[in-house]
């Protein structure tokens, strides 16, 4: 049986440089070091053309190329004759490879120096196993597939959204070891993602955004392509992604920024897939370690099957959420009257809520909780069901496929972080309860 | 006319580095054109006009010797792992030799070195036991004059000839 790609990716992943031998017409060789290969398909990969150097000149006029990898952990050599065929300049798999050689490039002290120019695609001819002595299996070596068995299994059990985000992550951590990591949702009218839950940071960072194209998951949403970075990438790293956006980005429909982005300051590695349903993107799964080269191309499928099946959940119970349930009537818990009145603020022109003087949200989650509140207020309304919101000019949501028991979500899970006398219980499918336990006063800013 | 010793043109720096524990690769092609290539396992720069000696060990370089003999045509790159410092030597032509004491002796320091190097980098164990396992017997010289060199490190300059046989 012959090498395949698939049984020696553990040699592509950077640890060991591959090496590049090529031809010139005259016959002259050149040998030189490929800072990454990436594996487009079973028979096709793609190495990075950061410079206009010998390799490529060669390979244009000549197609012929020969790599050589070494296996990170037995020293199985392997080399493999490709033929090249062209350069990609643009789209997925260039993303994926410009946001890995970040990483590389830092790694190595190359920032500024490693700029990817294209990448070069070869077909993959033939791969020879060159040293023939069997090496000891690395008994070390993980298998992933009883945690995708078990963590899908959790997601697939989940019957509302909140406890679906929660097994998720939670089942990262449990049977992939994976501490730090978050889902973050798309809005797609105003093209950028907002984390809906979080694990492992000391804040959780609910209702943070990041626009689409920026940091490894803004890039991973445009390109709907899953992305792993090996080492520290200061490029993708959410701060400056954030700022950037920030200054390209008119005021009226300004990004989340008071709500910190959650993630690690400087990861190690990082490894983000979109999270897909039906062929409409939903999201982003990420997950990060302080660790340098903490995601093998196994960790990267492996999510990759949670994210599916997180994605099939996702759509589900968001279409479920439309369709109301028959409500449980109960009379709302009147707030005790001796309290001091707390006053609400809401901003219109973006929809930022303060509770007293400390701000809460904006966008459409502020929208959604200045409605429930103004029909507290006048109604002592506190009963609601998604489907009545959806139609609710105030609120005005951005598309009808917009997620909007996701955004329940956020905003319960904001208020629980900020407030104790005011929340959002979910009271059965498609339905919702305001509690409120302090006496409210309603104070609205046409301006600011 | 008799070829120009590499001493005589190249930077003695380089000459250093090249004889050192740095990663190397050798390449030669077939009268197709396409192109082989194989690790080394050290380097020797003798004195005069009697040019470099790379080791590699046969059995996994079988093709290259086979190009190497029937066409002459030679590169290598050295490469200091952790840093990307890095030089070409090109050479036309290159010829198979065995391995001689010295030669024998070479390679076991140069894997010494180099390993030393891979551990202080954090390479794992398992993967030194692999790379720097060979029979003493299995090693073969690839030997030429070098008449080119080319500054491989990562940059502006990179590919850029830094020296050549006058």
């Amino acid at each position: 049986m012959s090498t395949t790609l698939d049984a020696i990716r553990a040699c592509l992943d950077g640890a060991i440089p591959a090496v590049i031998a090529t031809c010139a017409p005259d016959g002259t060789p050149n040998v030189a070091y490929a800072s990454q290969v990436e594996i487009v398909d079973c028979d096709h990969v793609a190495l990075s053309f950061q410079f206009f150097n010998k390799t490529h000149q060669n390979v244009l006029a000549h197609p012929l190329a020969t790599v050589l990898v070494i296996h990170p952990q037995t020293a199985a050599r392997y080399r493999l004759y490709l033929r090249f065929e062209r350069t990609e300049t643009e789209g997925a798999l260039f993303q994926r490879m410009k946001a890995r050689l970040a990483g590389i490039a830092s790694h190595t002290g190359m920032s500024g120096v490693f700029r990817l120019l294209g990448a070069d695609i070869y077909r993959v001819l033939r791969i020879e196993r060159i040293d023939a002595p069997e090496r000891r299996r690395q008994d070390a070596e993980r298998n992933l597939l009883p945690a995708v068995r078990l963590l899908t299994q959790r997601i697939a059990a989940a019957t509302d959204m909140d406890a679906l985000f929660e097994q998720t992550l939670d089942g990262l951590d449990r049977h992939f070891g994976v501490g730090h990591a978050m889902i973050l949702l798309c809005d797609r009218a105003r093209t950028r993602l907002y984390t809906v839950a979080s694990r492992g940071y000391a804040a959780s960072g609910v209702g943070s955004e990041i626009p689409f194209g920026a940091g490894i998951v803004g890039v991973v949403a445009q390109y709907r392509t899953s992305i792993r970075i090996n080492h520290k990438a200061a490029e993708y790293a959410y701060g400056r992604a954030v700022r950037e956006a920030a200054l390209g980005e008119g005021a009226a429909d300004a990004l989340e920024t008071a709500i910190p982005f959650p993630g690690l300051a400087e990861p190690g590695s990082q490894l983000a897939v979109p999270v897909e349903a039906g062929g409409e993107l939903l999201g982003v799964l990420y997950a990060e370690s302080a660790q340098d080269l903490r995601f093998s191309h196994d960790d990267e499928d492996a999510l990759g099957a949670v994210a599916a099946a997180l994605g099939v959940v996702v759509r589900a119970l968001r279409d479920e959420a439309e369709s109301e349930e028959a409500a449980e009537a109960s009379a709302p818990a009147a707030p005790a009257a001796d309290v001091e009145p707390v006053t609400v603020r809401r901003y219109r022109r973006d929809n930022s809520i303060f509770l007293g003087d400390d701000y809460l949200i904006k966008g459409v989650a502020g929208a959604i909780l200045w409605r429930l509140l103004s029909g507290y207020v006048q109604d002592g309304r506190v009963d609601y069901s998604n489907r009545e919101l959806r139609l609710d000019p105030a609120i005005g949501l951005p598309d009808v496929v917009d997620n909007l028991e996701a955004r329940l979500i956020l905003l319960a899970k904001r208020l629980s972080e900020r407030a104790d006398w005011l929340g959002i219980d979910k009271t059965g499918r498609g339905r919702f309860r305001l509690r409120v336990a302090r006496p409210v006063q309603l104070v609205e800013h046409a301006a600011g | 006319m008799p070829p120009i010793p590499v001493s005589a043109w190249l930077d003695p720096d380089w000459v250093r580095f090249i004889e050192g524990g740095v990663s190397i690769t050798v390449a030669s092609r077939d009268a197709a054109n396409v192109p082989t290539l194989s690790k080394g396992y050290g380097c020797r720069v003798l004195d005069g006009d009697r040019g470099v000696r790379i080791l590699v060990v046969g059995s996994q370089s079988m093709e290259l010797l086979r190009d190497i003999e029937t066409g002459g045509a030679v590169a290598a790159v050295f490469a200091e792992v952790g840093t990307h410092r890095a030089l070409q030597l090109k050479g036309t032509d290159a010829r198979v030799e065995m391995a001689d004491a010295e030669d024998r002796e070479h390679a076991r320091r140069y894997c010494e070195g180099f390993s030393r190097n891979l551990v202080a980098l954090g390479f794992a164990p398992g993967l030194l036991q692999g790379f720097f396992e060979y029979a003493a017997d299995d090693l073969r010289v690839v030997a030429f004059v070098p008449v080119e060199a080319f500054l491989q490190t990562p940059g502006p300059k990179a590919g850029s000839k830094i020296g050549s046989a006058p």
